[in-house]
């Protein structure tokens, strides 16, 4: 018996490949639409609050996505990530609910700094440090421009592979790169001009 | 990146191209060495690691459980489709494969004991099997048995609406004379001192068999009475409310069509024990009726059942076209067990998981558990 057959679980009733699950969902199967909330919906929303810097409304975007899952399921290339394919539609809401709606960017810059950080621990002025650091990091990471901070969440942040991040942004893998290069001059400018994290 | 204070260098896009991954091993061991003998390009590297480094200690953002949840449901039941009022017609029909077995040699078997009235108005709550309502008079006694549920009827009519069962549990009528079994069903029993006198059938499609006669098929809205030289005249004193005023059914007195007959006589050789039978019939009745026949769900179902028992080769295409002219099937379940564990028994086990994938949320949990078994045997892990 292989490894990985010995890893399935015993009472495995979806399947383990994401494709064939995303398959199920574009045929409309709802115990899918659920397994691959299950899932998904941890990184749809930890992509969405750190691109918008605000928790408003977040459910009611991740929801949307997840809706449009099933239609959209049918667009999702077997070969691909599923994870990025999900997390690319939710972009794609993402970037419509922006475009049409200038408040939210406001929204955007009067809560960008609403995400907690970590408090606590053994060493109170380590941590006070690393929180400031933080705190630093994630103001200049929220002075990106848009299409900047995508790519550095999506890659940086939640560590979404080169070719990952070019299919949720549904662009080249060479515009991934060169985004990312000048994301980091940028991020790295930014902090280095407010003092260095 | 910003040009640190270092002696300019061409190389820091490779470098950054090493640290991202980007390139082969060759040329990544290249780019390395470089940053290391570099001090502009070694810083270089440094800050990428320190922006990676705050990149990946930013705390994580957790949605809150209980929104998630909330939306979970949301999702999924937008996209959980409704039964039409066609569906739950057919839902009716098709968990109404019922038995009604009048057998000779079990009748002094299950004969019941003496009569016991135990209730004459009102409907009755059988604990989750179903509901029965008696007429005016009816003597009837209700006996459990784990999850059997047998009803001993002496004198009266009962009506009863008995939810599917499963096939370990059995739910009986007895008489003197008579045994009804059914699996699920609305219908009502009429008995004259114990005999058997009346079966009509409100849902579903049962099957009579009668000592000495040919079995028959009731179905919905029919009715089989015994032959009047069997029944023995009602000695009840009470008088029967005033009967429903009822047309006959049309079908009654049309000649069944070839494809009736050969439903019928289907349903009936997989009752007797000849699934190979009932497939040929089955399939010729597929073949003539037409998409709206309600019975088409029926005789997939038990047509996939009758190849299933002959261990025959297309019982998987059988049990797919099931699913899929029926997406909202009544028994959905049932034909998903079945197709998964064949695919599993072949060892096709991803085709196994992505058919119990579409297993209906609603089903039961032993046939969730009987369609894990499966798979968990296909992936060589039996459940211990």
């Amino acid at each position: 018996m292989s490894a990985r057959a010995q890893a399935r679980p015993v009472l495995a009733l979806v399947p383990e490949d994401d494709g064939v699950l995303l398959r199920r969902v574009a045929a409309g199967d709802p115990n899918a639409l659920g397994v691959a909330f299950d899932r998904f919906h941890r990184d749809v929303y930890a992509v969405l609050a750190r691109l918008r810097g605000t928790r408003l409304d977040l459910d009611d975007l991740v929801q949307t996505t997840f809706l449009a899952l099933p239609r959209a399921a049918h667009n999702h290339d077997p070969a691909a990530s599923a994870r990025s394919f999900i997390i690319g539609v939710a972009l794609q809401h993402a970037r419509r609910e922006r475009r049409s709606l200038v408040r939210r960017w406001r929204l955007w810059q009067a809560h960008q700094h609403e995400v907690d950080l970590p408090t606590g621990g053994v060493d109170p002025e380590h941590h006070a440090t690393a929180r400031q650091e933080l705190a630093a990091f994630e103001r200049a990471l929220g002075e990106l421009s848009h299409a900047h901070r995508e790519v550095l969440v999506l890659h940086e942040v939640q560590g979404l592979k080169g070719e990952e991040v070019a299919q949720a942004l549904g662009v080249p893998i060479n515009t991934v790169w060169t985004r990312l290069h000048h994301a980091r001059i940028a991020l790295r400018t930014t902090l280095d001009a407010g003092g260095r994290p | 990146m910003t040009a640190p204070a270092h002696a300019p260098c061409d190389r820091p896009r490779e470098v950054e191209a090493a640290f991202d991954g980007r390139l082969d091993a060759v040329a990544q061991a290249a780019a390395m060495d470089h940053a290391r003998e570099c001090a502009s390009c070694g810083a270089h590297l440094r800050s990428l690691g320190s922006l990676r480094g705050s990149a990946r200690s930013l705390p994580g953002v957790a949605p809150d459980a209980d929104a998630m949840q909330r939306v979970r449901a949301a999702v999924v039941a937008s996209r959980a489709r409704r039964p039409s009022p066609l569906i739950a017609r057919v839902a009716l029909v098709a968990a109404a494969l019922a038995l009604v077995v009048f057998g000779v040699r079990h009748a002094h078997r299950h004969a019941p004991p003496a009569a016991a009235p135990v209730a004459r108005a009102g409907g009755v709550d059988l604990a989750g099997a179903g509901t029965l309502r008696p007429d005016p008079g009816a003597v009837y006694r209700v006996e459990r048995a784990g999850a059997d549920t047998r009803i001993a009827l002496t004198e009266g009519t009962i009506h009863l609406s008995v939810v599917h069962r499963r096939p370990q549990e059995r739910f009986v009528v007895a008489l003197i004379d008579a045994e009804v079994e059914v699996r699920g069903t609305r219908f009502s029993v009429d008995a004259r001192a114990g005999r058997l006198r009346r079966v009509g059938v409100t849902e579903g499609l049962v099957a009579v068999r009668y000592a000495g006669a040919a079995e028959r098929l009731v179905a919905a809205g029919d009715s089989w009475e015994a032959p009047a030289a069997t029944i023995t005249p009602p000695v009840r004193v009470d008088p029967p409310p005033p009967p429903v005023a009822r047309p006959e059914p049309v079908r009654a007195q049309v000649p069944p069509s070839t494809a009736s007959r050969d439903f019928r006589a289907g349903a009936l050789a997989y009752l007797q024990g000849d699934p190979a039978a009932a497939a040929t019939l089955l399939r010729r009745f597929l073949s003539a009726a037409p998409a709206h026949d309600a019975r088409r769900e029926d005789a997939r179902y038990v047509l996939v059942l009758s190849l299933d028992a002959t261990h025959d080769a297309s019982t998987e295409r059988a049990a797919r076209d099931y699913l899929s002219e029926f997406p909202r099937g009544v028994r959905r379940a049932e034909v998903t067990v079945r197709l998964t564990q064949r695919l599993a028994r072949r060892g096709a086990c991803d085709d196994a998981a992505a058919v119990a994938l579409g297993m209906p949320e609603t089903a039961d949990a032993s046939l969730r558990a009987q369609a894990a078994r499966a798979l968990s045997r296909c992936s060589g892990n039996a459940p211990d």
